[in-house]
């Protein structure tokens, strides 16, 4: 028996009569009842204090609905993860500003030069750019999931000592992962822009790695208007800038962020990455990374072409619009035009992968982005008109008190989620199917459930029990490290109209 | 950046042995040549660490510098003549000065018909004469290392320059007469020994 906190497991869609998604089995579904099932072996391996769902996105032009996918897929996972592992979860965005932003060709030998968005705008412009395209969409993502988030750019992540000295250790056994990272022909393009100008050979063509050793590595390269010039990579040092390609960035983000043993990242990445990380986990073979250090990552669907080609910017490049159906809405390929406002667009993303993440038969496959657009119309439609609230789970039996206002004060521990309800925040819980509206009206935090019975009404909390018997379901709930982050009392008033009072009466 | 297998300076000793025996007859001129991006500096590097002997930096280089500075700019369509006749002028005497046994030409005569040709220009009369009177034995044509297909969309056509950089280079040993053998995308270590296979020289990583 519980108190309040605890929150009834979601039961999966099926592909019953009728459903809205009808989806194949595979190998991954069928071994799972919930998606957020396929982070369970490693929470319970590496029993993290945090979990961190990292996703990556170029900034270079305006979103498409694969990108936003991504994004509140990590969002709402962040959510799903929180409430089933009961650990503090995050989304850390990174930006990739090392994207190349122009290029040349030196006109001497025709070997193309490139300059980075951050080379060539600067910080403050590159912070304008995320704002542009993203600083609002994650604000009401991060606000309709409850889920706090972090942003970084390539270009704060390339300076940092761990970055830097996973790097070093890589060169270190450059001979064992480049066939891995160039298949081909084992050439690693490593960019070192020229200090000078910023601009740095787009294929490494003439950067050589003149030395390696305790102090760090020299590389030497050639830039096209400041001739040859010599670098040193030293940990310590932020500088010169470091611009891996995709795949070696990759490996070494990967590698850094693996050895953290306090949070567990999840790489968050479309399913066409699905390929690319076989070359990736060759490589991290290769350099001998531990079993607990590999990363974990989730691939979210595939936004697909009626071709099943990728919905890409280099697809609508080459192909040009006409590739994709007639009917596919503009806001699809460019997010930023859709017709309403970015909380309405989020409400409506949020429900759409809430429905793929409903069943792992929906989330791990592709769609079409004419299949997108068909649930898309099918949400409900009250979605536009329902009032912005945080959601909890929560169990039927505390659902019912609260629905027949006589529960006024829920209990939760003050985790990174709960920071954010204040007085007049609205509280939609959620049970099964039903759900029932309230507004706070009043929030306060306490070191321990101890203190806070001190100082709260205990038939406000639950009418039914003593503060013993709800004291000791707490603690079954939350172990001590989680009572640690604090406990918020959050009063609530029942916005909806109270229902009958269910007539068993439930102790604890 | 690279990270070719860096052979002994001087090679092994069957390839030595070769380089001795070669260098009591004529000589034999081979040319490695490809677009930008197709690992050629890798591969000459590789061809000297072996001991080879081999033209190091691509004339044309210096000689770009030199005028660049005289100009104050980067050399445009018309400074080009000029530019040409001298570069062809370096080949030249690169080319005369070779007297026996095995050695390799970080690009040859023919590149000056694709280069011409990527400014708008034809071929002046002293490059025709000059792919007639100096001939090499064998022309390496590198594959590019990458498809030059980038996702972005602003460097996409810069990136296509490349690809016709190199489509003119080939055919402009085609227009001067030569069949190339063509080198697929690998290591430097790997293109080096396909080389030595196709010369009948003893493969350096096998040797070793």
């Amino acid at each position: 028996m519980t108190t309040t906190t605890a929150t009834a497991p979601t039961p999966a869609a099926g592909n019953g009569a009728g459903s809205l998604l009808v989806s194949p089995n595979s190998v991954l579904a069928n071994a799972l009842l919930r998606s957020i099932d396929v982070l369970r072996p490693r929470i319970h391996a590496a029993r993290p204090t945090r979990i961190e769902f990292v996703v990556g996105t170029q900034i270079n032009g305006a979103p498409h609905l694969g990108t936003n996918l991504v994004q509140t897929a990590a969002f709402l996972l962040a959510k799903i993860a929180r409430r089933e592992f009961s650990i503090d979860t995050r989304v850390r965005f990174g930006a990739l500003d090392n994207a190349p932003h122009e290029v040349v060709l030196d006109p001497e030998t025709h070997t193309a030069y490139q300059q980075t968005y951050h080379h060539a705008l600067g910080s403050d412009q590159i912070s304008e750019l995320i704002g542009t395209y993203y600083r609002e969409f994650f604000i009401s993502l991060s606000e309709a999931t409850g889920t706090d988030y972090l942003v970084e750019t390539y270009t704060e992540q390339q300076a940092g000592p761990g970055f830097r000295v996973e790097f070093l250790r890589s060169l270190e056994r450059l001979e064992e992962i480049r066939w891995w990272m160039a298949p081909s022909h084992g050439v690693v393009h490593v960019r070192l822009p020229c200090p000078d100008c910023g601009w740095a050979e787009k294929r490494g063509d003439r950067t050589r790695l003149a030395r390696l050793d305790e102090d760090g590595a020299v590389f030497t390269a050639v830039c096209l208007d400041h001739g040859r010039y010599e670098v040193h990579v030293d940990p310590e040092d932020p500088h010169p800038y470091l611009d891996l390609a995709t795949l070696y960035r990759n490996l070494v983000k990967e590698r850094a962020l693996g050895r953290d043993t306090d949070t567990l990242h999840v790489m968050m990445k479309g399913g066409d990455w699905a390929f690319g990380c076989q070359l990736i986990d060759g490589a991290l073979g290769a350099l001998g990374t531990p079993a607990a250090q590999m990363p974990i990552r989730i691939f979210t669907p595939q936004v697909l072409a009626h071709t099943g080609a990728k919905l890409s910017k280099s697809l609508l490049r080459e192909q040009g619009k006409g590739v994709l159906p007639a009917d596919v809405e503009p806001w699809m390929l460019d997010t930023t035009t859709w017709p309403g406002t970015v909380d309405n667009y989020v409400d409506a993303l949020i429900w759409l992968v809430g429905e793929l993440l409903g069943d792992p038969k929906h989330f791990f496959r592709s769609f079409t982005v004419k299949e997108l657009g068909r649930l898309m119309s099918a949400r409900p439609t009250d979605l536009d008109t329902r009032p912005r609230a945080h959601e909890m789970g929560i169990y039927k039996r505390y659902f019912d008190l609260i629905a027949a206002g006589v529960k006024t004060t829920e209990i939760r521990v003050n985790d990174s989620s709960r920071q954010k309800i204040v007085e007049g925040s609205l509280i939609r819980f959620r049970c099964r199917n039903d759900e029932v509206l309230t507004r706070v009206t009043h929030i306060t935090r306490y070191l321990s459930f101890d203190d806070m019975f001190d100082h709260e009404s205990v038939t406000s909390v639950n009418p039914t029990a003593t503060r013993e018997e709800q004291l000791a379901n707490i603690r079954q709930i939350y172990p001590p490290e989680r009572e640690a982050l604090g406990v918020v009392a959050i009063g609530i008033e029942l916005l909806d109209p109270p229902r009958p009072q269910a007539a068993t009466v439930h102790r604890g | 950046m690279t990270t070719t297998n860096r052979a002994k300076p001087g090679g092994t000793s069957a390839l030595t042995a070769a380089l001795d025996a070669a260098s009591a007859g004529g000589p034999r001129r081979y040319v490695i040549t490809g677009g930008p991006s197709s690992g050629k500096d890798d591969l000459i590097e590789a061809i000297l660490a072996a001991g080879i002997p081999c033209m190091e930096a691509e004339p044309g280089r210096e000689i770009y510098r030199k005028h660049r500075e005289r100009l104050g700019r980067h050399l445009l369509r018309e400074d080009r003549h000029e530019y040409s006749l001298e570069v062809l002028q370096a080949f030249i005497s690169e080319y005369s000065a070779h007297k026996r046994g095995i050695r390799f030409y970080n690009r040859g005569i023919p590149d000056g018909y694709g280069w011409e040709r990527f400014f708008g220009l034809g071929p002046t009369p002293q490059l025709e004469e000059a792919s007639r009177l100096y001939r090499y034995d064998t022309i390496f044509v590198l594959d590019p290392l990458d498809t030059f297909e980038d996702p972005d969309d602003i460097v996409w056509a810069k990136d296509r320059e490349i690809r016709r950089v190199h489509e003119l280079i080939v055919q402009g040993y085609y227009d001067a007469g030569y069949e190339p053998v063509f080198i697929a995308p690998d290591s430097a270590a790997g293109r080096l020994d396909f080389i030595c296979t196709n010369l009948r020289l003893p493969k350096l990583t096998r040797d070793r």
